[in-house]
């Protein structure tokens, strides 16, 4: 297992938690971060179109391996269960399939009629399946550039994770669509999701039996999908400070243990036993919103990105409004702390986010096995 | 006479002299009388002569059959000459010093049997030149063709006559060879024409002349058989330039008709050999089968499939056409002339009643005077609309004023207030409006000499019923106020009395009946009603914010998730004052915060939803968003509203109403992260 001491990594504001610092980082924010099945191989995909490789040493260092462009920003990426292609797709509408192992160049498959916002690979069929703002999903064989199958979805696919046969997808307007993937054509259940704001992340249980939704209201719901374990349901917030509120953005199993990983536009992750239903670490809070993370295959690296925007303008405070038209009458509204919903980076308003300020960053969390094995919780029984 | 010969007849006299002695002596012996001796001398005498008589005939006639021996062979020599047409040969005259006739006869007659041999040998030839003239002939003329005119036997045998026989031999032989070469040209064309046309050649051959279908032997080359082929090959032309054209007609239809449908290239791919000879001449048309029956029933029958497909084709477009010319007249608000829907039925065009090309051609026409008419109401039309929207205001605006809880501050109360404001303007306009709208309609219909009709009914007449509904209201308003006063004077009395104030009575608002849908030609019908419905309440925030509370409240309730919070110790609970409350209700509303500076114009953002060419609606939402909303200092706070006005303007359909507030709660269209950042990346791009 891989054991990181940072030694030279100084505390800094940054990197309050002495992470590995994977470099050269993207010059803009990281939208998905995926390491191979096979070897410690780490691809991020960013906004500034890039997917790009490192190699991650035993010892914590990173070496660029190569890196691939798109015509447009980058918003997931998947491998291929050996390990030997990445597959990559964003808002150019394309899905790029690179075989980056043998170093040949990226081919493209024919993609969708709107950004390609998931990917995932589904080695027991041999499949790649995409979900896209279409309101689309769609398995592809990547033999032949037209896809074998479109699935309709009720919205826009926002989130989707994959634990064969169980796959989840979360769409706009709280859609969560189950499939069994021995039956790919037809949805498995269609539930809305049980908490009660957009679905930001999902993440399916290694044991199929049910999967965590994680939503833009700092709040992380635990589901089962059989009716008969409805009991077992619930829900929990995180990712909140004081009275402000942030988004979840990424649900990570641990490949392993079974455990969980969250990560949060407040700065901060944490790593969760829902069996025990208890918090089994937090870390310190980073600057900045993380906006994605993963686990590698044997779960001894956690990595995780943040962007830094420098010149931001926090506000805060009540703010009283005047209706222009309205009665001789004023309206008051209490004071809404902004800086909760403003918490991701470019979502402060993504025009004030200028990539030429905003440094981004990419971490590598060295797992310590305490951190994530669960434990019987002392309460009970 | 030899000497021998002397001797012996000079020998022989001796012996007669000699004997006659003796008889002499022996007759003087005897005493012979002398005439007995005279007699028997003379008897002597005769028979002697008669012996040489008898002999001289002899020799005489073996001299004259040795002549004529002769002159035989002579003769015959001079036959055989004659008949080869040597010169003839005079053995006599060359052999003058030959002595005896059977010398010459002898010298005569190797001659002659040397001839013989040679005449023999010259009529073989000849017979062998004759059996070849006689087989070629028999193959190359008719039956009863007699080959030679004169006929030919052994008197001429000259060399002349055998070249003669030869050259006719061999005119002959090149004459059939010409024959053997025309009947293979006709065979070569007969197999190609029955190839194409797919008829068994060896059949058509066999008919023709049995012989001709015989690998081997020799064929019947005679005239008849040749103008029989001849005949043959030209009726087969003659079938296949009529397949041809009729291959090249229905190519041609098929042709018009993929054009017409767009069959795809996959489709046409199997009838691309049809379809490549369709300008081909006959003699172009040489791949096997082309043009057999079967190749040509099943071109037939695709181009019969094809004409099915595009007669329902064509009826689809039929019901097409129908359907925008309802559209149109929808859009128009035009209700009249019912007759004329079953002119275009499908029915009628499915029995064959109808041409579909005319009734497509009649519903164009009806289309074009039916958007020329639209045209002509145009402007009409969007009085009216904004007439309607207009009393629907009032009709929510009536609803409003008559729930007691409007000015309570609710989530989007702030944009009720606004609607309520602008309402009021509008109403405001309302008779305005209405007069306006008469004067055109009265221009309008003077001008066309007919009456407009809206949905079926009277302009004209609706605005009357509108006026008079409006007196009415008024009135009731009026009557209204005047009980208010009084029971406000009954109030004022009571709390003189009590001191005390009443509590006001809870609006009876909460559970009223749906709205009914404004949309379409309903409008109209809800129109005069509208105003007449029961109050309602129409702060749907309120009500959800209360819903989503009472949620809240059983969500922090449940014991598991109190027992993760316990457990997970820095987690703060919410306390659910309202404020809290209500800023955890509005999730979505603080991304529209993108907006105070989203100063993109109009013009730049739209294209990018054209060029990307999706559905993307994000850039469009900021975009139509973008005027609405006063940049303000204030603007944070405001746009936790922002995004449902924008949401409502993208969800409403017709354009029209862009002008007009609309500020009902919308259902709202959330949007992610990445879509927000999206839509700013690509106003960027085009900026």
């Amino acid at each position: 297992m891989a054991t990181f001491n940072p030694a030279g990594a100084a505390a800094s504001t940054q990197n309050p938690n002495k992470s590995f610092e994977v470099s050269p980082a993207p010059a803009d924010s990281v939208s998905s971060l995926s390491f191979s099945p096979k070897a410690n191989h780490l691809v991020a995909t960013s906004w500034d179109n890039q997917v790009r490789c490192w190699e991650v040493q035993p010892g914590g260092g990173c070496q660029a391996k190569a890196s691939i462009s798109h015509d447009q920003p980058v918003l997931c990426s998947a491998w291929k269960d050996d390990g030997t292609t990445v597959f990559s797709g964003g808002c150019d509408k394309q899905i790029k399939m690179w075989p980056l192992l043998s170093g040949g160049q990226p081919t493209v498959l024919s993609g969708h009629e709107a950004p390609v916002k998931e990917l995932a690979w589904v080695p027991q069929m041999n499949l790649l399946v995409s979900g896209s703002w279409d309101k689309t999903l769609r398995y592809w064989d990547i033999r032949q550039p037209q896809p074998v199958h479109v699935q309709q979805l009720p919205e826009r696919c926002y989130a989707m994770s994959l634990s064969f046969p169980l796959m989840v997808v979360g769409t706009a307007d709280r859609n969560v669509v189950v499939f069994n993937l021995h039956n790919p054509q037809t949805e498995f259940k269609r539930i809305l999701s049980p908490l009660k704001h957009q679905t930001r992340c999902l993440a399916a249980f290694p044991d199929q039996q049910g999967f965590l939704v994680g939503s833009i209201e700092g709040r992380v719901g635990v589901h089962h999908v059989d009716d008969s374990q409805q009991s077992k349901n619930f829900t929990f917030k995180c990712h909140r400070d004081g009275n402000d509120i942030y988004s979840v953005n990424s649900l990570n199993f641990h490949p392993v243990h079974h455990t969980f990983a969250t990560a949060g536009s407040d700065g901060s992750f944490n790593f969760w036993d829902k069996d025990s239903k208890q918090r089994l670490k937090a870390f310190s809070k980073c600057p900045a919103p993380i906006t994605c993370s993963t686990f590698n295959q044997d779960g001894s690296i956690y990595a995780y990105a943040i962007t830094i925007q420098s010149a931001l303008a926090k506000m805060t405070g009540p703010i009283i409004l005047e209706v222009p038209h309205g009665p001789a009458r004023i309206e008051q509204f209490s004071a809404i702390h902004t800086e909760a919903w403003v918490c991701y980076d470019w979502s402060k308003g993504a025009e004030k986010h200028n990539p030429s300020t905003a440094k981004t960053n990419i971490f590598l969390h060295g797992v310590q096995e305490s951190e994530v094995k669960g434990k019987p919780r002392a309460g009970k029984k | 006479m030899s000497c021998a010969v002397k001797d012996q007849l000079q020998q022989m006299s001796t012996t007669c002299d000699s004997l006659l002695l003796e008889l002499n002596v022996i007759w003087d012996e005897v005493g012979e009388p002398d005439t007995a001796r005279d007699r028997m001398l003379l008897e002597l005498e005769q028979e002697c002569l008669e012996v040489y008589r008898r002999k001289v005939d002899q020799a005489n006639r073996c001299r004259a059959q040795l002549r004529q021996a002769i002159a035989e062979a002579e003769a015959e020599l001079a036959g055989i000459c004659s008949a080869m047409g040597e010169p003839p040969v005079h053995v006599r005259q060359s052999n003058q010093k030959l002595q005896g006739l059977r010398e010459e006869l002898n010298a005569i007659v190797p001659y002659l049997e040397e001839m013989r041999k040679k005449k023999v040998e010259r009529w073989n030839q000849f017979v062998d030149v004759i059996e070849k003239i006689k087989k070629i002939a028999a193959e190359i003329r008719p039956a009863d063709f007699v080959p030679f005119k004169v006929p030919v036997d052994q008197a001429d045998l000259s060399l002349r006559k055998l070249e003669d026989l030869t050259n006719e031999l061999q005119s002959l032989q090149k004459e059939k060879s010409d024959r053997l070469r025309q009947v293979m040209e006709h065979l070569n064309t007969l197999h190609s024409l029955c190839e194409v046309l797919g008829i068994d050649f060896k059949q058509t051959v066999y008919e023709v002349h049995p012989s001709l279908d015989e690998a081997e032997g020799s064929k019947n080359l005679s005239n008849s058989t040749i103008e029989r082929l001849a005949s043959a090959v030209n009726k087969l032309r003659e079938v296949k330039v009529q397949r041809m054209q009729k291959l090249q007609d229905l190519a041609s239809s098929m042709l018009e008709l993929w054009n017409l449908m767009d069959t795809p290239v996959e489709e046409q791919q199997m009838f691309q050999n049809v379809t490549s000879n369709i300008a081909a001449s006959e003699h172009e048309i040489t791949e096997p089968n082309t043009l057999s029956i079967d190749f040509l029933s099943y071109v037939e029958s695709e181009v019969l499939r094809l004409e099915q497909l595009k007669a329902s084709k064509m009826k689809d477009l039929v019901l097409k056409k129908k359907t925008e010319l309802e559209e149109h007249r929808r859009r128009a608000h035009l209700i009249d002339e019912e007759g004329y829907a079953a002119e275009f039925s499908a029915e009628a065009i499915e029995a064959g009643l109808a041409d579909p090309a005319m009734v497509l051609e009649q519903i164009e026409a009806h289309i074009a005077t039916v958007k020329e008419e639209a045209f002509s109401r145009k402007d009409i039309l969007e009085k009216v609309e904004r007439w309607l929207n207009a009393c629907e205001e009032e009709a929510w605006l009536e609803d409003y004023n008559k729930d007691d809880n409007r000015y309570n501050a609710g989530r989007g109360a702030h944009l009720t207030l606004k609607r309520a404001e602008k309402a009021r303007i509008l109403v405001n306009k309302i008779p305005g409006m209405v007069d306006v709208l008469a004067t055109k309609v009265v221009a309008w219909e003077k001008e066309r000499g007919k009456e407009f009709t809206y949905d079926g009914a009277r302009l004209l007449s609706m605005l009357e019923e509108y006026k008079i509904v409006r007196q009415e209201k008024e009135l009731e308003k009026k009557r209204q106020r005047d009980q208010k006063k009084l029971q406000d004077q009954l109030k004022a009395e009571q709390e003189a009395l009590y001191g005390s104030k009443p509590s006001p009575s809870k609006p009876q608002s909460s559970k009223k009946a749906p709205r009914n849908s404004m949309g379409g030609s309903n409008r109209r019908l809800s129109l005069g009603g509208a105003t007449m419905q029961p109050p309602k309440t129409d702060i749907l925030h309120s009500k959800t914010a209360r819903a989503a509370k009472k949620t809240e409240d059983m969500g922090t309730l449940s014991p598991s998730s109190r027992g993760l919070d316990i457990a997970g110790l820095p987690i703060k609970k919410l306390s659910f004052n309202t404020s809290t409350l209500r800023e955890a209700e509005t999730p979505r509303k603080p991304f529209a915060q993108i907006m105070p500076g989203n100063n993109v114009p109009l013009a730049t953002v739209r294209p990018v939803a054209n060029d990307t060419d999706e559905e993307n609606r994000t850039p469009k939402t900021f975009a139509t968003l973008n005027p609405k909303t006063p940049m303000t200092v204030t603007a944070p706070m405001q746009l936790a509203m922002t995004p449902a006005v924008a949401n409502k303007v993208i969800a409403t359909p017709v354009s029209l109403f862009d002008e007009k507030p609309e500020p009902t709660l919308p259902e709202e269209i959330e949007y992610s992260f990445e879509e927000r950042r999206l839509a700013v990346y690509q106003a960027r791009l085009m900026a």
